[in-house]
């Protein structure tokens, strides 16, 4: 019996991360159409404790994104980043690309690259 | 032949003109009745416009109700949200069409209610009108700027407990840290 | 005078005088409750108060006898020398309204229009209203919103002031005046009405 319940957990778990991993896997397939050769979950953190002439992801965010993060302007809340503590994040295509285009033009001043974007999502989708 | 004379028709005739002014008094009274409404407007929150507006302007503030400003400021702030207040919150274009036109519909009115005294400027920062000004001046800094949950004056709800739903009466204010507002 | 003198049923406020206070006093009470909070109400009775107005003077100058201004209106001295019999326990009787009372309804006439046209003033600012587009645009909004104010809580008194009047009126003159101004009438006694010093 209770071999039957964690096997379900098992399938279960897997069947969650397989679907999140199938949206960044969607992701990261677009970002090799447009010529990234591979991606790197060093450069995607480095990413994200940048400073960029003062601003940087780590203000609302926090350093680590299983932390819940505050809006530094208006205090909102806002729900951790990492998957494993939040499995709803990067669930969404359209989101992940809505909230690039935002974040990073105001971070970086400028869209990211998709290599940026992938080096990211292959160090957070492990957070 | 009728033999009414003068004097009863000036007696009707002031009868009826007095009692015509007591008439329209009643029907401005009861006029103004039946068109009673709340100062503040949440715009119909119940739509799919109105809750695409929740998600995509209500990610890192409250969805600041559509009656607080004049049509004006809406179509200004929706066609400058790449300089959003210091911020970006650029949207897909169908996402800012919808919400626009949601914003720019339930727009408040110049001159009615938050928006008076305002004379045709199109304020962006509900936080400067001269309406809001009066009402908030009497709260002091250290409840607002010097209150690490509040912040700002534009962070509504951390006080307003029925911000979104354009409820901003006095006895749903309960400030972080220090209670309900007492006037 | 013997004790079986006859009543005398005299008609003293028409209906339309009648209606024309009681709906002033109506609306007063909730244009002064609605402000701020339900403000397309305190406009429109504001605009209803200002039609109220309009039917009194126009009342004032065709109306039945107890309602012209000619009856009640009397100079200041008038209305000193009723005060001061009130005092000495032997009252001046009068069937309409008596000095105090006459400067009363003009006072309280001339607050609740400033009120009202102050009150239009300020709405004009906002280019809504009647006197939109006037000249009165120009004047200082902060000083217009303060006379609002100041008149309303002005007319506030004064109502306080009458209500008063009425009830000392009432006890020392041993009528209902509140009642009066409800059926129009008032029931005198035959010698009240003999030695009355103005009918």
């Amino acid at each position: 019996m209770s071999d039957h319940r964690w096997l379900l957990v098992g399938l279960l778990s897997s069947l969650a991360l397989s679907v999140q991993a199938g949206v960044i896997d969607q992701k990261l397939d677009q970002y090799r159409t447009q010529g990234v050769a591979s991606f790197s979950t060093e450069a995607g953190q480095a990413l994200w404790i940048s400073d960029n002439k003062g601003r940087s992801c780590t203000q609302c965010h926090t350093e680590n994104p299983a932390s819940a993060g505050k809006h530094a302007k208006t205090g909102k809340a806002i729900r951790p980043m990492a998957p494993s503590v939040n499995p709803k994040r990067f669930t969404d295509s359209d989101k992940i690309d809505k909230w690039f285009l935002r974040n990073c033009k105001w971070t970086l001043k400028r869209e990211c690259t998709a290599q940026e974007k992938g080096d990211f999502l292959v160090w957070i989708r492990e957070q | 032949m009728l033999k009414v004379s003068v004097k009863k028709i000036a007696g009707y005739l002031r009868w009826g003109v007095a009692g015509s002014f007591i008439v329209a008094a009643w029907g401005l009274g009861l006029t103004g009745v039946s068109n009673a409404s709340g100062t503040y407007s949440a715009g119909q929150t119940a739509t799919a416009e109105a809750a695409a507006y929740r998600e995509e302007c209500g990610a890192c503030h409250v969805a600041y109700p559509s009656g607080l400003l004049p049509a004006a400021s809406w179509t200004t702030i929706m066609t400058t949200l790449d300089e959003h207040f210091g911020e970006n919150a650029e949207m897909t274009a169908e996402s800012a069409a919808m919400i626009s036109a949601y914003l720019t519909d339930n727009a408040g009115k110049a001159g009615r209610g938050v928006l008076k005294r305002i004379k045709g400027d199109a304020h962006l920062r509900i936080t400067e009108l001269p309406y809001f000004v009066r009402k908030h001046d009497e709260v002091p800094g250290r409840m607002v700027s010097g209150n690490k949950e509040v912040g700002s004056f534009s962070n509504c709800n951390a006080c307003h407990q029925r911000a979104e739903r354009g409820d901003f009466d006095e006895d749903s204010v309960r400030i972080p840290g220090y209670g309900r507002w007492d006037d | 005078m013997s004790t079986h003198d006859s009543q005398q049923v005299i008609k003293v406020w028409d209906p339309l005088v009648r209606v024309f206070h009681w709906s002033l006093a109506l609306f007063f009470t909730i244009a002064y409750l609605t402000e701020d909070d339900f403000e397309t109400v305190h406009f429109y009775m504001g605009y209803a108060i200002s039609a109220l107005i309009l039917f009194r003077l126009l009342w004032g100058i065709v109306g039945p006898e107890y309602a012209r201004f000619t009856n009640f209106v009397t100079g200041k001295d008038r209305v000193v020398r009723y005060l001061k019999s009130l005092l000495t326990g032997k009252a001046e009787h009068y069937v309409g309204h008596n000095p105090a009372g006459g400067m009363m309804v003009v006072a309280l006439l001339l607050m609740l229009a400033l009120t009202c046209f102050f009150g239009m003033t300020l709405l004009a600012m906002d280019d809504a209203g009647p006197l939109a587009g006037s000249f009165v645009i120009y004047l200082n909004e902060d000083l217009v919103e303060g006379l609002h104010e100041l008149c309303a809580n002005g007319t506030l008194m004064l109502v306080f002031i009458h209500i008063a009047g009425v009830i000392v009126s009432s006890v020392l003159h041993r009528e209902n005046l509140i009642r009066a101004m409800i059926t129009g009438v008032k029931k005198l006694n035959a010698g009240k009405v003999k030695g009355d010093t103005h009918v």
